[in-house]
């Protein structure tokens, strides 16, 4: 009895003591983000900010880069502001990278994470300049178990190498999400990535289809139009059809035609009123859903439609 | 006795390993997902939110829902105008609400509406009113679902404030396949449901939650609505609360009560594991010491 009130004795000091020390580590982890690296940010996206506006760019030194955690930060600055900026010149950012060696300090630190960790890693790494020996390494994470690790994996090989994006982009095993759809349609925005969305609508991959679709919905590609109602009328993407539909109502083309009539009777009820509501939040008059809708349909897009009004007769 | 102590003991470590390791695990994705540029623009185009509130008493907090800055989302303010005419008449003053039409739609169960309004104050033109007699709160949702424009509902109480950043969070969770329903049980707690899934079950009354197959639902380990608090002293007594019980350890220790000491070790491994879990929490929401993120939403007038 004594050996076991020693053992647990012994157990519980040394959960108590770890415990303990993750707790002081934490706060000083707090502490030394909320002073320290905000200030180093800033100050490294000073630098930078004067290197790229320099008349002559030059790879600039940045102060205590040997110190903990501050090539990450180097690496969020950079990624941050390509990610947040239109048209930069990415020569200066690729000199930065290779000269600091971030590429591979980020490789390394995603080899030895896992998870959520590892997947952060990777998503700086697509967001720097990219190259192919990185893509080539991270290809290993493309069969993760986790779906964000898997993904971003797949965002490196797209920015490494755009012309086989679309290639890359069909071969994927697993669906794309809407969060990974916007993902993709924000690195096309920053020029990572060619738009050519006639390839992608027509495409018999129903992940191509759905980044064409978004690509169509953001720049209100109003050609698109015929395209869109073919694929309406094609029973092999029947699944497709709701982001159809709502691509169309985003582009506020005409809904009155046999391609539609055709879609909506194979929609399931619940389907149907979540495009009522996306129409009447893209002003579609109730006259036009009388011919496409029943009357009771009708009845509920009037609900919708008058309660933005006020009836003074 | 030794062995009960010892489970006990054991059980107590694992409890608090498993709570500290799922933190940490949220902590990772939060970082991870505030690096998502994507759900911040709006490429997203179908991912609307709709804030139901219900029995709200603050000016405070409609300004602090209103406040977010993801631009697909409205504030439906369900009220009492005859109870709470003050409220009514500051919110109608300050929005600018004008009265529209209120038709009954067969969705959601709906009874006793007595006006519609809807704000035209310029950036603030997603809120809408309704004026209500004092009911559940249930019944308050069911009302407002009934009018929302968006397709994610998220039912909000009396005193439920929103953190800076919450929605585009929902954003990157609702976007995901297959989800219907998004909960977290840290800080305030609060669900995020499809509207369909809502309608289904017959309105907020009928437990929706209970609805949604488990494979539908997930579950966030982070806050992203908060509960004001005034200023506690508790802080400052922390540092003296440890000493005393780093004292009463090496004393019981000393004078050879073994369980004792294992009992005050317990209590030593549960509180520095709290105190742990508080400070991912709080570097979660963004509060952190002498962090001054988001003023605006951490205010309560």
């Amino acid at each position: 009895m004594n050996a076991l009130l020693i053992a647990c004795l012994a157990c519980t000091a040394a959960a108590a003591a770890g415990f303990a020390f993750l707790l002081a580590a934490e706060t000083l982890r707090n502490r030394r983000r909320t002073c320290y690296h905000n200030l180093l940010r800033q100050r490294y996206l000073r630098i930078v900010m004067l290197a790229l506006f320099a008349e002559r760019p030059a790879v600039p030194h940045f102060p205590l880069l040997r110190r903990r955690d501050s090539r990450l930060l180097l690496a969020e600055t950079l990624a941050g502001l390509g990610a947040m900026t239109y048209g930069l010149p990415t020569g200066l950012l690729s000199e930065i990278t290779a000269r600091y060696r971030l590429d591979e300090w980020l490789l390394r630190r995603a080899r030895f994470a896992q998870g959520y960790r590892r997947a952060r890693y990777l998503a700086l790494l697509s967001e720097l300049p990219a190259t192919e020996s990185v893509s080539r390494h991270a290809a290993r994470y493309g069969d993760s178990r986790n779906r964000y690790v898997r993904f971003y994996a797949l965002m490196i090989a797209l920015t490494a190498e755009p012309p086989a994006a679309l290639q890359r982009m069909a071969g994927c095993a697993w669906a794309f999400s809407s969060t990974e759809v916007a993902e993709i349609t924000a690195a096309l925005r920053r020029g990572l990535l060619p738009i050519a969305y006639r390839p992608l609508v027509a495409s018999a991959s129903p992940n191509l289809r759905r980044v064409g679709l978004s690509i169509v919905r953001q720049f209100g590609i109003a050609e698109a139009g015929p395209q869109l109602l073919q694929l309406l009328d094609d029973d092999e993407t029947a699944v497709a059809q709701a982001d159809v539909l709502h691509t169309l109502c985003a582009l506020r083309r005409p809904l009155l035609c046999r391609e539609v009539r055709h879609s909506l009777g194979r929609m399931k009820p619940a389907e149907r009123r979540t495009l009522m509501r996306c129409m009447a939040r893209s002003s579609y008059a109730p006259e036009l859903l009388r011919r496409l809708f029943d009357k009771n349909e009708c009845a509920y897009y009037e609900t919708i439609v008058q309660s933005h009004k006020r009836c003074l007769v | 006795m030794i062995v009960a102590v010892a489970l006990f003991s054991l059980a107590v470590i694992a409890l608090a390993g498993t709570w500290i390791a799922i933190l940490l695990r949220a902590r990772n994705k939060h970082l991870l997902i505030d690096r998502m540029h994507g759900q911040v623009s709006d490429a997203e185009g179908n991912i609307g939110f709709s804030l139901l509130c219900s029995g709200v008493q603050r000016l405070g907090q409609i300004e602090n829902l209103l406040s977010s800055e993801y631009d697909r989302c409205e504030v439906i303010a369900v009220l009492d105008a005859w109870q709470q005419r003050m409220l009514f008449e500051k919110l109608a003053a300050r929005y600018r609400m004008i009265r529209v039409d209120y038709l009954p739609s067969d969705e959601l169960p709906v009874h006793g509406v007595r006006s519609m309004w809807r704000s035209r104050q310029r950036c603030f033109r997603r809120l809408v009113l309704l004026d209500r007699p004092e009911d559940s709160a249930a019944d308050d949702w069911n009302a407002a679902a009934s009018v929302a424009s968006y397709d994610w509902l998220i039912p909000v109480r009396d005193g439920q404030y929103m953190l800076p950043g919450a929605l585009e969070r929902l954003a990157a969770e609702a976007g995901q396949e297959r989800t219907q329903l998004v909960r977290s049980w840290m800080g305030h707690p609060f669900a995020l449901f499809d509207r369909e899934r809502v309608a289904a079950a017959g309105g907020f009354g009928n437990r929706p939650v209970r609805q949604v197959p488990r494979r539908h639902r997930h579950l966030l380990w982070e806050p992203l609505f908060y509960r004001p608090q005034t200023k506690s002293g508790h802080r400052k007594w922390q540092p003296w609360a440890a000493l005393a019980l780093g004292g009463a350890i090496a004393a019981t220790a000393a004078t050879g009560h073994g369980v004792l000491t294992v009992l005050l070790l317990d209590a030593a491994t549960a509180w520095s594991a709290a105190a742990c879990a508080d400070q991912l929490l709080a570097a979660m929401a963004g509060r952190t010491a002498g962090c001054k993120i988001g003023v605006k939403n951490f205010t309560d007038s």
